[in-house]
């Protein structure tokens, strides 16, 4: 069992920082839209050339399919990886402190393991980071950022992303949970209430620094008036704020665009699923990117968050030009999480890169070659080993005797 | 010809009512799905559709094809022109499969917008609840059904939930919203009963009298059809003639008895949510036991580790393209799993079980489809395709009816804007027994629940 995580793990031996490579006649996908009969070319740190001409002198060719796309590693968030291997055994779970009502100092990275195996069948949906959320009550806590490759937390959780998550309604209703954290980022002594009991003073020193220094604020809501309430929250309490969900995000996208709050929707979500999504519509995406919100598009899955593409191309066949969606899977996450040189596809950026057999955002399009940070990464995973134990059937499927030498 | 109120006949091929049609069981069933709403509906306008990829699923494709629809039924699929003066839709460009089938739905049981008050899919008071019916669970109102047309969907199986060893009976609709879901039922199609096997079960019931193990949801299984086999044989088992066993021996009163007698007879037909090839083999091997066969296992993301056998056995596969870990029982699922269902010769269906999943259920196959190109497990797009039409339309007894483009079916099909097989891929438009019933140029609500909702405050 070891070796085989080894094995996993350690996708392969680090590229040399001196050796380069390129592919040329690609779609590369920029953040300046799709470039055709590109050459793409990278070493172990960054990427030395993207576009039109000739790659530079010395870097290997990799044969790649015609047709082949390149993008950037994909962004999925929220999700649970690392923090919740199967979803109905608590026992998998690190990102779940339920009844701590105000957790600001509990950081999600100190649970994420990046072992799981949720991280290479996630990659290999050419998915490279994530923003993993923690689960809990008001303030849940801090998400991290991480990428999807390496072996230790401090390897691979993304330093920088200040941020936390927080869901009013878990107050009991949505607007006590805005008056409590009008007061929570106040600062003012809430002890001897019902809230102050959950409150330590590591959270207290969180609060006000989250405040002080403007951390990302990630807030679930779908209904307008519930986004429209935390507008006018966060024009009181300036901090930078992520809506999560946005089924009705559309009916307030100039009000969105205009304080640069970012939006975190899943286009396949019409129908409506809940009451505060009445007015969800198929286009809701493309409205927002229209309209020329930061629009970040999400299956929110963690197991499936691999599907992410295929997500983005849902949101193209409701009415999103494609260039947008991807940029909703690179480009503005990794602008969003802070990702430094993530996330786009331009000379100087860090060489995190999926090699496409065809379009990405269609099912035609298959995953032919992942780099992250300069790492190619195996294509392989828990399930891909499972379906080759599994391949043939001959006979008794478990060996009796084994043949395996002493 | 316009579709018929149950009772006409069961489907060829599953049941043996026709020819037994006045026992007990068979009048007490008949009694059962009495429809007080009028269920005909009127007979479709004649039409041609010309110049599309025709793709009937059980042969090859057919380029700048043409398919003609007269009294609800496929009359006509080659490359002929109309006959002159006929109604033609020009389809030049478009694909055409069958309508699209689902064997695993929840619409109507547990509709949208989710409500504490509309969640009528579990009967969780007992662990076996082979006397519930999800048609009675059913709100027609459901937006869901709208959206699951306007993704291909010409037929659906609503099943109650797996909560219990026992569900209930399932149903077989038409997605399209009546009055009430006794005349959204597909005409003649069997009746099906869920059963499940592993950890639900057990979840529920293990704190409330169990079945607490999976020994336990096998010991309640063989009880329930150790009851049922002594009841149809006229007996208790034990030598004593049971109260509400019929003179004739064939049936019962009891309810619950009447449901399980029918899986026992072959007329309605055993859908089991189903997650690993261990739980699986215990469930067919209490078949053997007691004299059913399993039609479909649902969800089976482990049928691969047993695909030979379910070959074999002649059980199909009702399973998504990508879901996993949700669960313990759904940890080993693989991305191939319908494409190496369909490698051993088993007939690989993807369901969606997902008020999402039903409205893109061609882009689901479409994944499997080329998951399992991927990984060495390569198929047709007709074969893909038949994973959602003709292999469900088997698992619900109804292939002799819809599910693939042969002449004297009935006119299911759907219009596709491009290859069905691509992420891209919108409905154009969807017929049922020849009406078109929608159209992306101009959709139509059915739901009264979304009426309204435009107004401005």
């Amino acid at each position: 069992m070891i070796p085989l995580l080894l094995t996993l793990v350690h996708a392969l031996t680090p590229a040399h920082a001196a050796d380069c490579f390129y592919v040329s006649g690609v779609v590369a996908h920029t953040p300046d839209g799709p470039v055709a009969d590109a050459t793409v070319a990278w070493d172990g740190t960054r990427l030395l050339h993207v576009g039109p001409g000739a790659a530079p002198q010395g870097c290997q060719a990799r044969a790649v399919p015609e047709g082949a796309h390149v993008t950037p590693g994909f962004v999925a968030m929220p999700t649970t990886i690392g923090v919740r291997e199967i979803s109905l055994e608590d026992g998998t779970h690190s990102n779940h402190w339920p009844g701590d009502q105000v957790a600001a100092s509990v950081r999600v990275a100190d649970g994420y393991n990046p072992y799981s195996s949720l991280v290479p069948i996630t990659r290999l949906g050419g998915v490279t980071h994530s923003l993993v959320q923690p689960d809990g009550g008001l303030v849940a806590g801090q998400p991290a950022a991480v990428r999807l490759a390496g072996d230790t937390q401090a390897e691979v959780v993304v330093a920088g992303h200040r941020a936390l998550w927080i869901a009013p309604g878990k107050l009991g209703s949505r607007p006590a949970g805005l008056a409590a954290l009008r007061e929570l980022f106040s600062g003012a002594d809430l002890s001897g209430t019902t809230l102050g009991e959950h409150i330590t003073s590591a959270d207290r020193s969180v609060l006000s620094r989250a405040r002080k220094e403007r951390w990302t604020l990630y807030v679930p809501a779908n209904r307008a008036s519930d986004i429209e309430a935390l507008l006018r929250f966060v024009d009181d309490v300036p901090m930078p704020l992520v809506i999560v969900g946005g089924a009705e995000a559309w009916m307030h996208a100039e009000g969105l665009a205009r304080r640069g709050v970012a939006v975190v929707v899943d286009p396949l979500v019409y129908g409506p699923g809940g009451m505060d999504a009445i007015h969800g519509r198929k286009d809701n995406a493309a409205v927002l990117a229209e309209a020329g919100v930061d629009v970040i598009l999400s299956s929110f899955e963690s197991h499936n968050a691999r599907a992410l593409r295929f997500v983005a191309g849902n949101a193209v066949r409701g009415g999103m030009s494609h260039a947008d969606a991807i940029k909703a899977i690179t480009h503005t996450p990794g602008k969003v999480l802070g990702l430094k040189g993530q996330g786009s596809l331009s000379a100087g950026g860090s060489p995190t890169l999926a090699i496409w057999t065809d379009d990405p955002l269609d099912v035609t399009g298959r995953l032919h070659a992942l780099w992250i940070d300069g790492r190619p990464i195996a294509l392989e995973s828990r399930q891909s080993r499972l379906v080759d134990a599994w391949r043939v059937l001959d006979g008794p499927v478990a060996p009796i005797t084994t043949t395996h030498p002493r | 010809m316009a579709t018929s109120p149950w009772p006409v006949m069961l489907l060829c091929g599953v049941s043996s009512l026709a020819m037994a049609v006045e026992d007990d069981w068979t009048r007490r069933e008949a009694a059962g799905h009495i429809s007080v709403e009028d269920a005909t509906w009127p007979v479709a306008q004649e039409v041609w559709l010309t110049g599309a990829t025709v793709m009937p699923v059980t042969r090859e494709p057919i380029e700048n094809g043409t398919i003609g629809i007269r009294d609800g039924r496929i009359v006509y699929v080659g490359t002929d022109a109309p006959p002159a003066g006929a109604r033609v839709i020009d389809a030049t460009g478009k694909y055409i499969t069958p309508g699209l089938i689902d064997t695993h739905s929840h619409l109507g049981v547990y509709p949208s917008p989710n409500l504490h008050a509309h969640a009528d899919g579990n009967e969780m008071v007992a662990p076996e609840t082979p006397a519930a019916w999800a048609e009675h669970g059913v709100w027609p109102q459901d937006p869901g059904f709208d959206r699951a047309i306007a993704g291909g969907i010409t037929t659906l199986q609503i099943l109650p939930g797996s909560a219990n060893v026992i569900g209930g009976r399932g149903v077989v609709l038409r997605p399209v919203a009546m009055r009430g879901s006794r005349a959204m039922r597909f005409p003649g199609a069997p009746d099906t009963v869920k059963m499940a096997c592993g950890e639900n079960p057990k979840r529920v019931y293990g704190q409330r009298g169990g079945p607490y193990t999976r020994m336990g949801n096998v010991a309640h299984l063989r009880a329930a059809y150790a009851e049922a086999k002594a009841a149809m044989e006229g007996g208790d088992g034990g030598g004593r003639k049971r109260k509400g066993a019929s003179a004739e021996g064939r049936g019962s009163d009891d309810l619950g008895l009447q449901t399980l007698i029918g899986v026992l007879r072959g007329d309605i037909l055993l859908q089991v949510h189903c997650y690993r090839a261990d739980d699986m083999l215990g469930y067919m091997q209490v078949g053997e036991e007691y004299g059913f066969s399993i039609r479909s296992f649902h969800h089976a993301v482990e049928a691969y580790k047993i695909r030979d056998i379910l070959a074999d056995k002649q059980v199909s596969v009702s399973t998504w393209s990508d879901w996993w870990g949700f669960k313990a029982e759904a940890f080993d699922a693989v991305l191939p799993n319908a494409a190496m269902v369909a490698d051993a010769g088993g007939r690989a269906i993807i369901h969606s079980d997902s008020a999402i999943g039903v409205q893109r259920l061609n882009q689901e196959a479409a994944k499997a489809w080329q998951d399992g190109i991927d990984a060495g497990f390569e198929h047709s797009a007709s074969e893909a395709l038949r994973w959602v039409t003709v292999n469900p339309a088997w698992a619900l007894g109804i292939h002799e009816e819809t599910g693939s483009l042969d002449v004297g079916l009935r006119g299911d099909i759907v219009v596709w804007s491009s290859h069905p097989l691509s992420t891209y891929a919108v409905a154009d438009q969807v017929f049922i027994d020849g009406h078109r019933v929608h159209d992306a140029e101009h959709p139509v609500n059915r739901s009264d629940f979304l009426r309204g909702w435009e107004v401005r405050p």
